[in-house]
């Protein structure tokens, strides 16, 4: 039996220790037809990643 | 030439009489507020009417044994306090003996039935109650610089008097306590109205929405005394209730918190569906769930007010 949801709360917490593709198999079959991964995407932003190190060359001015 | 002989010692020991223009004299009674024995309101909680208001309505959503009991629209009054106790003698004369203990006996109305079973198991407890009069004040005993509720030597729900076809089911309240409170009678002054933001928190009954699979349950929640109105806790807090941290779900063999990831609102089945982090450690998929809504205070933070559930056990 197929339900029909409202408003789904997902934990942030949850979505931030998976990645993108645990998170969509995890809940697939009890929500199905929503996308999962815009859902993840707005859980956890991209911009939250590590930021990537710069490289600083010594001795170059 | 001054002399002790035949001076006896005779301190005045009454109070001056004199009356301002402003003085405390209480107006009807028309609530109560029973308090865990000792429970002391101070400092900044005291500091204003307000915050003493803020104050109230956060102790009743305390854990229990902190908690805030309010009661409200008390109808009525029986005063069956006892008079003055005094001896007699033989020549005629009288002494008094000792004073009587107030005995008030308050019928309500609203809340009926549920209200009273509720009252019930606070029978003969010891508590403290602060009572509230028509015009907001609320009183008790002023303890130095702390408000508090006033001992109750018992206090007891009487079992209702059924409606007879005259007269509306009698709902009957008993306070019983000392007369020395008058010595230390300690007050708050809140506007006439402010004590109906201080209300007690209703029960929530959580139940099976359909059978467990794995890892997701089907929930519903009903007011424990409200259902039959139709106001079930799906009409009222559908979406609200669609957040994962305000519920807890427990291994109900390890009483473990397990990790909850999603809960929905689901149409379906008037109720919410909660999945279980599979990952989490404390996951056993061949174990029972115990699932509950998080404390009241959460939930308050969360724009749910004035419910408690209980446990519900899913089936493994």
């Amino acid at each position: 039996m197929v339900h029909a949801h409202g408003k789904i709360g997902f934990s942030q917490s949850y979505a931030k220790s998976v990645d993108k593709q645990t998170f969509v198999e995890h809940f697939k079959e009890v929500y199905p037809g929503v996308n999962l991964e815009a859902e993840y995407d707005k859980l956890v932003p991209a911009d939250k990643a590590a930021p990537v190190k710069k490289v600083v060359k010594k001795g170059k001015k | 030439m001054s002399t002790a002989l035949n001076q006896s010692i005779c301190l005045q020991a009454g109070g001056n009489t004199g009356v301002g223009n402003c003085f405390i004299n209480p107006k009807e009674t028309i609530g109560a507020i029973i308090l865990p024995p000792g429970t002391s309101f101070s400092g900044s909680s005291i500091a204003t009417p307000s915050a003493f208001l803020a104050a109230l309505i956060t102790a009743t959503m305390a854990p229990k044994k902190q908690r805030a009991y309010p009661m409200h629209d008390f109808q009525e009054l029986k005063d069956g306090s006892e008079s003055l106790t005094e001896q007699s003698f033989g020549y005629g004369g009288k002494a008094p003996v000792r004073e009587g203990f107030f005995i008030w006996e308050f019928q309500y109305v609203k809340g009926g039935l549920c209200l009273s079973k509720s009252m019930r198991k606070f029978n003969n407890s010891n508590v403290d109650v602060l009572f509230v009069d028509a015009e907001g004040l609320v009183w008790g005993l002023k303890v130095g610089d702390t408000l508090q509720g006033i001992n109750q030597s018992y206090i007891y729900s009487n079992p209702p008097k059924w409606n007879d076809g005259s007269k509306a089911t009698a709902y009957t309240q008993k306070f019983v306590f000392k007369p020395q409170f008058l010595d230390s009678f300690g007050y708050i002054q809140l506007g006439a109205a402010d004590f109906d933001q201080v209300q007690g928190l209703q029960n929530v009954v959580i139940s099976s929405g359909g059978a467990r699979v794995t890892n997701v349950s089907l929930l519903k929640a009903n007011l424990s005394c409200g259902a039959e109105s139709g106001a079930d806790v799906f009409d009222l807090y559908s979406t609200e209730l669609a957040a994962a941290a305000n519920w807890i779900a427990k291994d109900a063999i390890t009483n473990n918190v397990v990790a909850i990831t999603s809960v929905a609102a689901n149409n379906t089945i008037g109720g919410w569906t909660g999945t279980l982090d599979t990952g989490d450690a404390n996951y056993n998929a061949t174990h029972a769930v115990i699932w509950t809504f998080a404390a009241p205070t959460v939930l308050a933070g969360n724009s749910i007010l004035g419910i408690e559930s209980n446990t519900f056990q899913t089936p493994n």
